[in-house]
């Protein structure tokens, strides 16, 4: 756990969302990742609900499960804040969010969790043995019998 | 008006008076060929609403803290190769890649002769684990990682960028002795020729031969 990140985060987070804009893109025009990459950071936690919603109406559209649409939306966190360091031609934050999480959900290369349990259609290979005093067959084994 | 409309306008008077219904149940409104549609002019909605008190994430929250959760995986990686990677990290995880996965996909993509594969590996490795100097990494490396992770090539060059100005390299390496490895395979050790393997060059100066290698 980061705590220096998480005390920036609780300061920036008493500033309004204009301060935090202003104060963003005077960094990334001064070209300072080092300044911006809390900023960005805030700015990804505030949009976070865009961003989920967007993930779930493109992730439940595209049958994809919770389990996966939950790894979606941590994917878009990171793609939207890496994308916050650098890039400030965008006209609305939400619409920039709603776009990458659209690229996420629609990414072919994205590997989905698998919807059936792999185990859940294994058959057991247990048997019963009746009558343990019986001698082994080709068919049992010594174990099967247990040992006195 | 038609079902489109109909089941958008629905949906938009709910979102309006905060009796919002998940979003599958105005998808189920349509024909299958139009939800594509109806998901386009809803995803629209979403990006263009201003906040409301239903949306506020409480620190609790399980998406809140996923999203932090990935973010600190993200900048506690901050080092000289920036905050690039933890990025690494978190995205290969995200879509259940193998280290060894990536490098394949690598070798392939730049040319990588078979001999400077393990090579390969071990540089992957360095840059995983923050050893390495973000600016000595090629923009044909960044490019093609970009491309493995269904990123831009500009962001993974900015992610290289932050922080970790001062942070000597050496400084830095220690910390591949303490962090969890994502991936189920063990580091590479390195490889050291005797004599000059000309795949190896091709390696290093992807790794750290600068932007223009």
């Amino acid at each position: 756990m980061n705590r220096r990140h998480h005390v920036l985060d609780a300061k920036l987070s008493a500033l309004d969302d204009a301060h935090i804009g202003a104060l963003w893109r005077q960094a990334i025009a001064n070209h300072d990742a080092d300044d911006a990459e809390p900023l960005a950071r805030q700015l990804v936690l505030r949009t976070l609900p865009t961003l989920e919603g967007a993930c779930r109406l493109r992730g439940s559209r595209a049958g994809m499960s919770d389990a996966d649409i939950a790894v979606a939306v941590r994917e878009a966190s990171v793609k939207l804040m890496l994308r916050l360091l650098h890039h400030d031609h965008w006209r609305s934050l939400g619409g920039l969010a709603a776009e990458i999480a659209s690229e996420v959900i629609h990414d072919p290369r994205r590997r989905r969790r698998p919807e059936v349990n792999p185990f859940a259609g294994a058959q057991s290979s247990l048997r019963l043995v009746h009558d343990a005093s019986r001698p082994p067959t080709s068919q049992t084994k010594e174990n099967d019998h247990g040992r006195s | 008006m038609d079902a489109v409309e109909r089941a958008f306008l629905a949906a938009l008077e709910d979102l309006n008076s905060g009796r919002a219904k998940p979003v599958e149940r105005y998808l189920e409104l349509v024909e299958r060929s139009e939800r594509d549609e109806l998901a386009d002019m809803l995803a629209a909605v979403f990006a263009s609403r201003p906040p409301t008190a239903d949306d506020t994430l409480t620190l609790d929250s399980p998406s809140y803290r996923r999203a932090l959760a990935a973010l600190d995986e993200v900048t506690e990686s901050a080092g000289p190769a920036g905050v690039l990677p933890g990025a690494l990290v978190e995205l290969r995880a995200s879509r259940g890649l193998t280290p060894d996965a990536v490098t394949a996909e690598l070798a392939e993509r730049l040319d990588v002769p078979s001999s400077g594969r393990r090579r390969l590996d071990w540089q992957y490795f360095r840059l995983e684990t923050g050893q390495l100097a973000g600016r000595g990494l090629s923009r044909r490396l960044l490019a093609a990682l970009a491309e493995i992770f269904g990123a831009l090539a500009e962001d993974f060059l900015a992610a290289s960028e932050v922080g970790g100005r001062d942070k000597p390299v050496a400084a830095a390496a220690g910390r591949a002795f303490t962090r969890p490895t994502a991936g189920p395979s063990a580091p590479p050790g390195p490889h050291k020729p005797e004599q000059p393997d000309p795949a190896v060059a091709i390696v290093d100066r992807l790794f750290a031969g600068g932007r223009d290698a």
